[in-house]
């Protein structure tokens, strides 16, 4: 996705929430539930609009928070002192008019509106955070839910504090994606000789690189010798002034969870040996295989009922049904079945090998989904192709009626014999004249001749077209397979391979979203 | 009578192969719980036991830059240690000590795991050892390194050299005292009766009072009430500009007058044998007598862990249960040979024709005759052939369905998923060599059923019968009717409800009689049931496997032990 401007914060909003509709049915509702409060966070904030930038001052307990606090907003309004933890809960400075809803939305009670200064810095709501590393576990939760709310941070520490675990793993860490809206203020500097105050400094910036934060902004002051404090009143003051920091908060936030939830890995899908697999277990689950054989079986039935040997003939119809009366029902069987959920399984399998989860865990659910559509489709498959099958080549008409001709000749034979039979045995006629010589073979009677020569005959052409009988069978045989083959390909590619094209083009979808969302700026 | 030394070995024996695998809410703690505890018996207990006059070893614990290197620096009147601005500063421990007592913490055995290092500047890891001889003889004074910076290896050594501690120098400072870390060491030291004292540093000019009062009020609260404070005023530079007024470092130590009570308090723990021993004593009967409720921590995680394997062996068993009843509805209601199959297509040549196919077998010399000339197979073979792959399609499909039921239960749960990590590739499969297994079975299952067959044709009739349909013919038609019949139906109605399978069963009938056919087609269905469920046994037991190689230990054994350490104590205190 190519785009000359970066995305404006709706659209990335807008694309991370498109991202997460796709998404729901494969990724984990825990997931889901954490993107849409990522959305839901931004649009409110967005809803109440960029005339206000909330900053908060987050530090240790003892850090001085509170008197730095004191010092920005020129009076004293966070109780101050020595025992420790001090301040209990969220306090606001709001500077300027307004912000009365913003500050609801914050859930924060304790307000005091700034009358004094030079209403340069109007739009600002200056909190005060309670500490997060004191005995007082409600401070910590408090915190906690004030830190994904604000706009923009102040994190408060001293050369005492610096490097506590505290601060580092539990909030900076995770807070790295959002560098922009973080700032750092050393206060108690006096504490530290002169010479080794960048010692200090380069060592705390050393930490923030190791947290994933890179070119923090940090200061230094001593609030109790009213050190550097013009930097962080300066620093405060340009904040309000670009009113960026809404903006780049909810951009990091979108920015870390769409990171967080996009799609790892690669795959090209379903290959073209993958398919073939695919088809050919398919396919002999719908017994591919086994109608071949008996479209074969069959042809070679009729092919004796039409041209083969009388008394053969006759026997086969008193004997069987044709098989290929005995066409499927559409029904299930679990050996079909079971054959087709593996062969899903593992068409699944191949085209999600390289994916990060859960979209194996997709592919294979959406894949299994298709078993029992599969399987009813396959079956009205193989019905239709076999039926298909059973037109009989032209050359049997001919030598059918060629069988029939030697058969009536012998018949005819028997018809003659019988009548001498009874006109010699039981009346006692002369049938000498009835017997005729065969022209030029003395020694055989005539319809002797057509007899043995008739059967003799029908037995020959039987034996003789057995041979392309065979062959023809078992090309029909091959062309039926092949035939239903390419059905279940057609079948395939409608339902199970078409829903796993659509997962990974949903997949794609998904990605070209979260990179909208989560797109560098500037 | 066992010794408290040879019970508390035995407790190390069985808490040492625990391993809290799983990530269960209590697995962090017990397993934290259970490395100090190791570590404490080998660092301290046990030398501890083995010498009870050996030297002191006062530890100064506390957070990073609480000044713990300075007031180490500042009681000795030397540099021995690194203090610094940068947090944390002191990464090596630092342990100084009177020459005379120089050969004990050298090798006297406490703390055995950590490498000692003397000289001018600490080399690496272990323990740095300084001789100073303003530490009074008996004792030793050891600079620990942070509990709370970003170094967590800087907690794990603070905990342990803490727990090697005969007494505790806690340092915190005005701005930490509320702070929740050191508090988690404070109530540890409560639960073990330490020897301890808590020194305050960093207090600004002036607001000693107040801090102390309210330290005080929260170390009440906590029932750490009799614990004492020592309050030390900040202290810079002298370049500092906020140093003006205040006590000024001198060479970067405190002022002699700073430390003066600190030092009285470590002079105090050897002033006599009595205060000595006592000290010995009361800090290690408290570790000691803390070992039940640590174990009990332990315990704790470890029935968590033992209960969430068992909640995954019986999901994956249930699964495999599962699959193997739908196995054997299948096999039960004739699927293999009846009409509810997908296509009859495949009834046919699956059936049919392969009835058609056994009746040629009955007479047998066609058969031969007819395999010789073509070169196929023995049409009782073709027959069992197709029976055995129908067969193994089911299988290898339940072992599959199986397989992926159990690994998506698994990975619902953390704790499943942690043991599906460790897991190779295709555990979502059935076993590679699945087929083969199964077409061994079926081959032992068919010579089992001829075995039957033989037996079973006690007279003569009977053998003479069979020998004429071939024994093979026999096998195979039982075969068939294993699969044909329906559990209780007489062999007649199963041959009815089989359809095509009527004719091997009409076949048995006549030659053994109804009640003997009944008899041998459930022998072979009950043979074939075992075999499947031992395929699907060792199908399973990559699970259980995993299972085994995330399993956390024995944790009666434990408690006993536990509970005999502390009788043993106590017997050898009475004495």
């Amino acid at each position: 996705m190519s785009r000359s401007a970066t995305p404006s914060i709706s659209e990335r909003i807008d694309a991370l929430q498109q991202a997460l509709d796709l998404a729901a049915p494969h990724v984990g509702e825990d997931a889901v539930v954490a993107g849409h409060a990522v959305v839901d966070k931004a649009r409110s904030r967005m809803g109440h609009g960029t005339d206000h930038t909330v900053i908060a001052l987050a530090g240790s307990t003892g850090v001085g928070k509170s008197s730095l606090f004191n010092a920005l907003v020129g009076e004293d309004v966070s109780a101050v002192g020595v025992r420790r933890p001090t301040t209990g809960v969220a306090h606001a400075a709001v500077f300027g008019d307004g912000g009365e809803r913003l500050l609801d939305w914050l859930a924060i009670e304790r307000r005091h509106h700034v009358t004094s200064g030079d209403g340069k810095r109007a739009g600002l709501i200056l909190i005060d955070l309670p500490d997060f590393d004191s005995t007082e576990a409600s401070n910590r939760a408090e915190v906690d839910r004030l830190v994904q709310l604000v706009d923009g941070m102040i994190w408060v520490t001293d050369p005492q504090k610096y490097a506590d675990q505290a601060l580092h793993d539990h909030y900076l860490r995770p807070l790295a994606g959002h560098g922009e809206v973080l700032h750092f203020v050393i206060n108690k500097i006096d504490t530290v000789p002169n010479a080794e105050r960048d010692a200090v400094i380069a060592d705390f910036e050393r930490r923030l690189a190791d947290d994933g934060i890179a070119d923090p902004d940090i200061h230094t002051t001593s609030v109790l010798a009213t050190e550097g404090l013009d930097a962080v009143d300066r620093l405060v003051a340009s904040v309000v002034a670009t009113r960026r920091t809404v903006l780049d908060r909810l951009e990091a936030d979108v920015r870390d969870f769409a990171r967080s939830i996009a799609p790892g890995g690669d795959t090209d899908g379903v290959s073209k040996k993958d398919r073939r697999a695919l088809v050919e277990r398919l396919g002999h689950a719908a017994g591919a295989d086994d109608a071949g054989d008996i479209v074969a079986a069959q042809h070679r039935k009729d092919a004796r009922m039409a041209m083969g040997w009388p008394p053969v003939r006759l026997l086969e119809r008193v004997r069987r049904r044709h098989p290929i009366s005995e066409l499927p029902r559409a029904s299930a069987s679990a050996v079909a079945r079971s054959e087709i959920d593996l062969a899903l399984r593992d068409v699944a399998e191949a085209a999600s090998a390289g994916l990060t989860p859960p979209w194996p865990g997709a592919l294979r659910d959406v894949a299994a989904d298709r078993s029992a559509d599969l399987t009813s489709r396959l079956t009205s498959v193989t019905q239709d192709t076999a039926r298909d099958a059973t037109a009989r080549p032209r050359w049997w008409t001919p030598v059918a009626w060629l069988q029939r001709l030697v058969t009536l000749v012998a018949a005819i034979g028997a018809l003659w014999l019988l009548v001498v039979a009874i006109l010699g045995g039981f009346l006692q006629l002369d049938t000498d004249p009835l017997l005729i010589d065969t022209p030029g073979w003395d020694w055989i009677p005539l319809p002797s001749l057509m007899v043995i020569g008739g059967l003799l005959a029908g037995l020959l052409i039987a034996l003789v077209v057995r041979i392309p009988v065979a062959v023809a069978a078992s090309r029909r045989g091959a062309r039926v397979r092949r035939r239903l083959l390419d059905r279940v390909g057609t079948v395939a590619d409608e339902t199970v391979l078409a829903d796993i094209g659509r997962v990974l083009s949903e997949r794609d979808e998904i990605a070209a979203q979260l990179a909208i969302a989560s797109a560098r700026s500037r | 009578m066992e010794s408290t030394v040879d019970a508390l070995t035995r407790l190390r024996a069985s808490l040492a192969p625990i391993g809290l695998h799983l990530p269960l809410e209590s697995a962090d703690r017990g397993a934290e719980v259970r490395a100090e505890l190791l570590g404490q018996i080998d660092d301290y207990l046990l030398p501890r036991l083995a010498r009870l006059d050996a030297p002191l070893l006062v530890v100064l614990g506390g957070s990073t830059g609480a000044g713990k290197s300075t007031i180490t620096n500042s009681l000795v009147g030397a540099d021995v240690s690194l203090a610094g601005v940068l947090r944390p500063s002191t990464r090596t421990p630092v342990l100084v000590c009177n020459a005379a007592d120089r050969s004990w913490f050298l090798d006297g055995g406490v703390l055995p795991d950590l490498p000692r290092s003397t000289g001018e500047r600490p080399t690496g890891a272990g323990v740095h050892l300084v001789v100073n001889e303003r530490v009074p003889a008996g004792v030793g004074l050891l600079d620990a390194p942070d509990i709370d910076s970003v170094e967590t290896a800087n907690h794990e050594l603070a905990a342990q050299l803490l727990g090697a501690a005969d007494a505790w120098l806690f340092v915190t400072t005005a701005s930490r005292y509320a702070d929740a870390v050191p508090w988690e060491y404070l109530r540890r030291a409560r639960e073990r009766a330490v020897a301890m004292t808590i020194v305050i540093n960093r207090i600004p000019t002036g607001a000693s009072d107040e801090v102390v009062t309210h330290l005080g009020d929260m170390l009440r609260e906590n029932g750490l009430g009799d614990v004492s404070i020592f309050a030390v005023e900040e202290a810079t530079t002298a370049e500092s500009p906020a140093g003006a007024g205040a006590k000024q470092l001198v060479d970067g130590r405190l002022p002699e007058t700073a430390v003066l009570d600190i030092r009285e308090w470590v002079g105090g723990l050897i002033a006599s044998d009595a205060s000595r021993d006592d000290v010995v004593r009361s800090t290690l009967d408290g570790a000691l007598r803390s070992i039940p409720a640590r174990i009990d921590v332990v315990e704790d995680a470890l029935a968590d862990q033992a209960a969430a394997l068992e909640q995954l062996e019986a999901s994956s068993r249930r699964r495999y249960d599962d699959a193997l009843a739908a196995l054997d509805d299948e096999l039960g209601n004739g699927v293999l040979l009846r009409g509810e199959v997908l296509d009859r297509w495949r009834e046919h040549v699956g059936t049919s024709a392969f009835m058609e196919r056994l009746q040629q077998g009955v007479s047998r010399v066609r058969a031969r005759i007819w395999s010789m000339v073509s070169g196929k197979p023995v049409p009782n073979d073709a027959a069992k052939d197709q029976l055995e792959s129908n067969l193994a399609t089911l299988v290898r499909n339940h072992a599959d369905r199986a397989a992926v039921t159990t690994v998506t239960a698994w990975d619902s749960t953390a704790a499943g998923a942690a043991v599906l990590a460790d897991a190779e590739r295709g555990i979502d499969r059935p076993t590679a060599n699945l087929p083969e297994r199964l077409d061994r079975e079926l081959d032992d299952w068919h010579d089992a059923v001829l075995q039957l067959v033989h037996d079973r044709a006690g007279n003569k009739l009977a053998v003479a019968r069979t020998l004429t349909l071939g024994l093979n013919g026999v096998g195979v038609a039982v075969m068939i009717a294993v699969f044909a019949q329906t559990g209780g139906v007489t062999g007649a109605e199963a041959g009815v409800a089989a359809g095509t399978a009527a004719v091997s069963q009409t076949l048995l009938t006549a030659v053994f009689g109804e009640n003997a056919v009944r008899d041998l087609v459930r022998a072979a269905r009950d043979d074939l049931r075992l075999r499947l469920a031992g395929l699907f046994e060792v199908e399973r037991s990559r699970f259980d496997a995993l299972l085994r190689s995330h399993s956390a230990g024995d944790g009666d054994a434990l408690r006993r032990a536990s509970e005999e350490l502390i009788t043993a104590w106590t017997r050898e205190g009475d004495a």
